[in-house]
C-alpha cells in the first residue's frame, strides 16, 4: 500500500523545514529563505553531500548542491573568520555536518510518528556524480528539490524518497516546532 | 582543566573549542574513536570527554566502552553530543559509561552549565 498522497506532501514540506531550520542554527543566521527550483537540472553545483536516512518503511536520500564560494561564506560563521580564509575542506566538512544535523532531525521526526530508520554517515562528491545517482533512480520515487537562499548565499536541496511496505505517515508532524530554550538541553543518564 | 573533544567534524571541533575555551577549559581533540583514545593516552589529565556517536573507524559508543573499561579513564565524565536521541542509543550510552546525552545542535550556555554541574562533583 502506497502512503496517502496528502501524507507524501507533508513528508516533503517537513524535509523542507528541517533543512532550513537546519541550516539557520547551523550557519547561525536568521536570514535563511526556502524557494523553488525551476526544472531539472542535471547537475545543481559543484559539490554535493549526501546522506542516507533508511529503515524497513522507507528509504530517503537527502543532498545538499552547493558552490565553493557559498559554502566558505556560510561556513565563515561558525568559524569565525573571514570567507576567504576558510579552508575548502572546512567549506565541505561544514555541508557534510548540514546533512547530519538535516537527516538526525528526520529521523527524529519519523520516530516520533513511529517510523524507525537510520542514518549513515554523511559524505561529500563533486556534484557532477548526480549524474550517476540519476542514472540508478527508482522510477516510482517520490521527489523534491528546493533552494536555500539568502542574500549572499545559495544551495540547492534534493530528497528521494522511496516507501516500503504500509507505511502510515498520518501521524508525522510536518512543522519544526522546536523551540529555541528546549534546544541542546543536557539529559543526565 | 582539561576536556577532550571527539567528532569527525572539524566545524563541530572548532566550534566547541571555542565555546569550551570561553568557559575556562583547554581542550585536546581527537577526529574519530581509535584517535579519541590515542589523544586521550596522551593527556592523561582529562577531566571530561564529550564525544560524537556516528564516527568513521571507531564510532563514539565503542570508544566510550573502550575508556570505561580502562582503570586509568573509568572516573572521567563521558558526555555524548550526537543528532541521536533514541531511547535504545541513550541505553547503549549509559551503559557504556556515558553520563549525560546532549542532542546536537548544542547550546554553549546550556553544555557549560552541565559541564560545570558534573566537574564540582568530581
Amino acid at each position: 500500500m502506497n502512503p496517502k498522497q496528502e501524507d507524501i506532501q507533508k513528508l516533503k514540506r517537513l524535509v523542507r523545514n528541517i533543512s532550513k531550520s537546519r541550516l539557520v542554527l547551523h550557519g547561525n543566521r536568521s536570514d535563511v529563505e526556502l524557494g523553488e527550483i525551476q526544472g531539472s537540472p542535471w547537475v545543481y553545483a559543484h559539490w554535493m553531500s549526501i546522506i542516507l536516512v533508511s529503515g524497513k518503511d522507507v528509504k530517503m536520500i537527502f543532498k545538499a548542491h552547493f558552490m565553493s564560494k557559498d559554502a566558505k561564506l556560510l561556513a565563515s560563521v561558525p568559524y569565525k573568520k573571514a570567507s576567504s580564509a576558510i579552508r575548502i575542506e572546512q567549506a565541505l566538512d561544514f555541508m557534510r555536518e548540514f546533512c547530519n544535523l538535516t537527516a538526525g532531525a528526520i529521523k527524529r521526526s519519523l520516530s516520533d510518528a513511529k517510523v524507525m530508520t537510520g542514518v549513515s554517515l554523511p559524505l561529500v562528491t563533486r556534484g557532477f556524480d548526480e549524474v550517476f545517482f540519476q542514472a540508478n533512480q527508482v522510477k516510482n520515487n517520490i521527489f523534491d528539490q528546493w533552494r536555500l537562499h539568502g542574500p549572499d548565499f545559495e544551495i540547492g536541496c534534493t530528497v528521494s524518497i522511496e516507501t516500503f511496505e504500509q507505511i502510515t505517515l498520518t501521524s508525522l508532524n510536518e512543522n519544526v516546532d522546536e523551540k529555541p530554550e528546549d534546544l541542546g538541553e543536557a539529559e543526565f543518564l | 582543566m582539561k576536556i577532550l573533544v571527539v567528532d569527525d567534524s572539524e566545524t563541530l571541533r572548532v566550534q566547541l573549542k571555542q565555546d569550551l575555551e570561553k568557559g575556562g577549559f583547554q581542550v585536546v581533540e581527537g577526529v574519530d574513536g581509535v584517535n579519541g583514545i590515542e589523544v586521550l593516552e596522551k593527556n592523561k589529565d582529562v577531566a571530561l570527554i564529550v564525544c560524537d556517536v556516528n564516527m568513521p573507524n571507531m564510532d563514539g559508543l565503542t570508544m566510550c566502552s573502550k575508556v570505561h573499561q580502562t582503570a586509568e579513564f573509568k572516573a572521567i565524565p563521558i558526555f555524548m553530543l550526537t543528532t541521536e536521541s533514541g531511547p535504545e542509543m541513550k541505553a547503549k550510552g549509559k551503559e557504556a559509561g556515558v553520563i549525560a546525552w546532549i542532542t546536537k545542535p548544542y547550546v554553549a550556555e546550556k553544555m557549560l552549565a552541565a559541564i560545570g554541574k558534573v566537574l564540582k562533583k568530581t
